[in-house]
C-alpha cells in the first residue's frame, strides 16, 4: 500500500479519525432527525392544527378529519426516535469499514420495521376523511401483497451497501 | 465498474422485473385502451319492483314451521290452503298462487294489490303474519368503457354497500350483487324501499345533533389481484334529497316509511280460526325517537270524530302510526285521508301521549306534508305490486 502522503504522528491521525466520526455522528443524526422526527413534528403541530385555518383564507368549505393521519405521524415519529440513533452511530464509520457495512444493514432492516409500523403493517383503512359542504369522502386501503413488494425493493438495497463497501474498502484500508 | 453501480443495475433489474411480472397481465387484459369520455357507461338499466320471492316466503315460514307439514296459510280470499314442508322451490307454486289470489280478489276497495299472508298453526292459531315488503330491484349495466378481456374483469372483484348512517348508526340498505358479464360488470340492486325511507324518517329526530343526522352511504371496494384492497365511501346528507324546510334536517319528516295496508288480511271472521285485523298503517323504525319506548299515544280525532290516527311505540322502539278512523261502514280510511283530517289548524299534528307521561309531539306541518307526500307514494308503489 502506497502512501503518497508525508506520514504523521499516531496522535494527531487518532484525533483526525476522531473529529470524522464525530461530524459523521452529528451529520447523521441531524439528517435523520429532519426525515424521522421534523416531518411528523411539523404536521402534526402545524399542518394540521392549522389546515382549516389555511382551507378559510382560500374561502374553501373543506374540513379534513385527522385522526388516523395522526396516528400515522405519530408513529411515524416515535418508531423514528431509535431511527434517529442507528443513523448518528451508522454515519459515524468511515464508508468502507466493516462497523459502517454492519451498522448500514442494521439501519436498513431497522428501517424495513419502521415501514411497516408507520403502514399499520398494511392496514390503513379508513385514512383519510374529507369533508366538502357536507359531503363526506373516506378513503381506506388494505394493502395486501404490495406491502410484500415494498419490502422486498427496500430490502434490496443492501446490494447497493455491499457494493459501496466493496468499492470503499480499500480506500478505508489505504487510510484516506 | 463499480461494485456500487454493479449492485444498483442489479437492484433495477430486479424491481423491473418483478414489475413486469405483475405487469403483464394487467396489461394483456386491456384489451383497448380508447377510454368512453373517462365515464362508466350505464346502459340497459332495468328498474322494476318485486314483492317478495318465493325464497324470502319460504324462509320465513320454516322459521316457523322447521319445514313440518300441518300448517295452513291463510291469504286473500281467506281460503287456507296447505303449507309446503319441503323444498324451497315448492314455494314459488304458493307464492304465484298468492300474487294471483291478490289480483283476482273482488272486493278489494283500493282496487289493487296485497300481499299479507297468514300462517296458522296445526291448531288454527296465528302463528305468523307477515305482510310483504315491496322493494326496487334496480339493474345496470355498467360499461367501463376500456374493453377488457374477462380474465382482467375477474382480477378486479368490486363490492358496492348502499347504507344509511343515523346518529353513528350505520343501517345497510342494498348490498348489490356484482357479477362480471364479459367485459363489463352488471350491478344488480335490489333497494327496499321502505327500509330506505325508515332510515330517513329514523335519522331526522329532533334530539339528534345536526351532524348526526341521516345521511346516504356508498361504499365502493376494489380488490385488485390481492396486491391492496381499497374502499372509497362516500356520504350525503339525506337533506339534501328532499326539498323545503322544516324538521332538524331540512325537510325529512319526522316520521314515515314502511306501508302495511291489507283490508283483507285474515280478520278472524271465520270463527273457525282467530285472527286479527289490520288497518293500513305506516310502520317506521325509530331509532332517533329515544324516550319513546314503553309509551304509546293516540292523536285526537278531528272533525266529526270518524278520524283518528294513532301512534304506538313497541318495546323496540318500533314506531307505528295507524289510521283508526273508518268511512262509517267499517271500512278503515287511508292513513293519508286520516292524517289530513287530523291536523290541526295550523296544519300540524300533535300526538298526546296517553297518561300525560310524556310532553306532546308535535309534528309540524311541513313535516306532515312531506310524510303524507311520501305515505301516499309508498302506499301507491305497495298497491302497484
Amino acid at each position: 500500500m502506497a502512501r503518497d502522503k508525508e506520514p504523521v504522528a499516531p496522535e494527531d491521525d487518532e484525533v483526525r479519525i476522531k473529529k470524522v466520526r464525530i461530524m459523521g455522528f452529528i451529520v447523521g443524526a441531524i439528517v435523520a432527525a429532519i426525515f424521522y422526527i421534523g416531518i411528523p413534528y411539523a404536521m402534526i403541530n402545524y399542518v394540521e392544527p392549522n389546515f382549516d385555518t389555511y382551507m378559510e383564507q382560500f374561502s374553501l368549505n373543506l374540513q379534513i378529519s385527522w385522526t388516523n393521519l395522526h396516528l400515522l405521524f405519530e408513529r411515524w415519529m416515535y418508531a423514528g426516535i431509535p431511527m434517529v440513533v442507528l443513523g448518528a452511530f451508522t454515519w459515524s464509520f468511515p464508508k468502507g469499514s466493516r462497523q459502517r457495512f454492519v451498522m448500514s444493514v442494521i439501519y436498513l432492516a431497522g428501517s424495513i420495521i419502521w415501514l411497516l409500523y408507520v403502514l399499520n403493517f398494511g392496514d390503513l383503512s379508513n385514512l383519510i376523511s374529507v369533508t366538502y359542504d357536507g359531503n363526506t369522502f373516506e378513503l381506506g386501503i388494505v394493502l395486501t401483497f404490495l406491502l410484500y413488494l415494498m419490502v422486498l425493493f427496500r430490502a434490496l438495497k443492501i446490494l447497493i451497501l455491499f457494493g459501496v463497501y466493496k468499492d470503499e474498502r480499500s480506500k478505508y484500508l489505504e487510510g484516506e | 465498474m463499480k461494485a456500487v453501480t454493479i449492485a444498483k443495475i442489479a437492484r433495477l433489474v430486479v424491481i423491473i422485473a418483478v414489475g413486469i411480472v405483475i405487469a403483464i397481465p394487467t396489461f394483456a387484459g386491456i384489451e383497448s385502451l380508447k377510454i368512453n369520455n373517462g365515464e362508466f357507461v350505464m346502459t340497459n338499466s332495468i328498474y322494476e319492483v318485486n314483492c317478495m320471492t318465493a325464497e324470502d316466503l319460504a324462509t320465513n315460514i320454516k322459521d316457523v314451521t322447521n319445514g313440518e307439514t300441518g300448517y295452513k296459510i291463510v291469504y286473500g280470499g281467506q281460503t287456507p290452503v296447505d303449507v309446503p314442508g319441503g323444498e324451497t322451490t315448492e314455494f314459488t307454486d304458493l307464492m304465484d298462487t298468492i300474487k294471483a289470489e291478490g289480483d283476482a280478489h273482488p272486493d278489494d276497495p283500493a282496487n289493487g294489490k296485497y300481499y299479507t299472508a297468514t300462517l296458522l298453526d296445526k291448531n288454527g292459531a296465528i302463528a305468523k303474519q307477515q305482510t310483504i315488503q315491496g322493494s326496487a330491484n334496480l339493474t345496470q349495466y355498467i360499461y367501463t368503457g376500456i374493453r377488457m378481456t374477462e380474465s382482467m374483469v375477474n382480477m378486479v372483484k368490486m363490492s358496492v354497500v348502499l347504507d344509511s348512517v343515523v346518529n353513528d348508526k350505520r343501517i345497510t340498505i342494498s348490498e348489490p350483487d356484482i357479477t362480471p358479464m364479459g367485459d363489463s360488470y352488471r350491478v344488480k340492486m335490489k333497494i327496499p324501499y321502505l327500509t330506505f325511507a325508515s332510515a330517513i324518517a329514523a335519522g331526522a329526530a329532533d334530539n339528534i345533533p345536526d351532524e348526526k343526522k341521516a345521511k346516504m352511504g356508498l361504499t365502493i371496494g376494489v380488490e385488485y389481484n390481492s396486491f391492496f384492497d381499497a374502499k372509497f365511501r362516500l356520504e350525503v346528507p339525506m337533506s339534501k334529497f328532499f326539498q323545503g324546510e322544516g324538521g332538524g334536517s331540512g325537510g325529512i319528516p319526522d316520521v314515515n316509511l314502511k306501508v302495511e295496508k291489507d283490508p283483507h288480511a285474515y280478520d278472524g271472521s271465520n270463527p273457525e280460526y282467530s285472527g286479527v285485523t289490520v288497518n293500513e298503517e305506516i310502520k317506521i323504525k325509530a331509532d332517533g325517537l329515544s324516550g319513546l319506548e314503553n309509551i304509546s299515544g293516540s292523536i285526537g280525532t278531528f272533525g266529526d270524530g270518524t278520524a283518528g290516527v294513532r301512534l304506538e311505540v313497541d318495546a323496540t322502539g318500533q314506531v307505528r302510526i295507524m289510521s283508526t278512523g273508518n268511512d262509517g261502514s267499517g271500512n278503515p280510511l287511508d292513513l293519508v285521508e286520516s292524517i289530513q283530517k287530523s291536523r290541526d289548524s295550523n296544519g300540524d299534528l300533535v300526538i298526546n301521549p296517553d297518561g300525560g307521561i310524556a310532553d306532546p309531539i308535535t309534528i309540524k306541518a311541513d313535516q306532515v306534508d312531506s310524510l303524507m307526500e311520501m305515505a301516499a307514494e309508498l302506499i301507491e308503489l305497495y298497491r302497484g305490486m
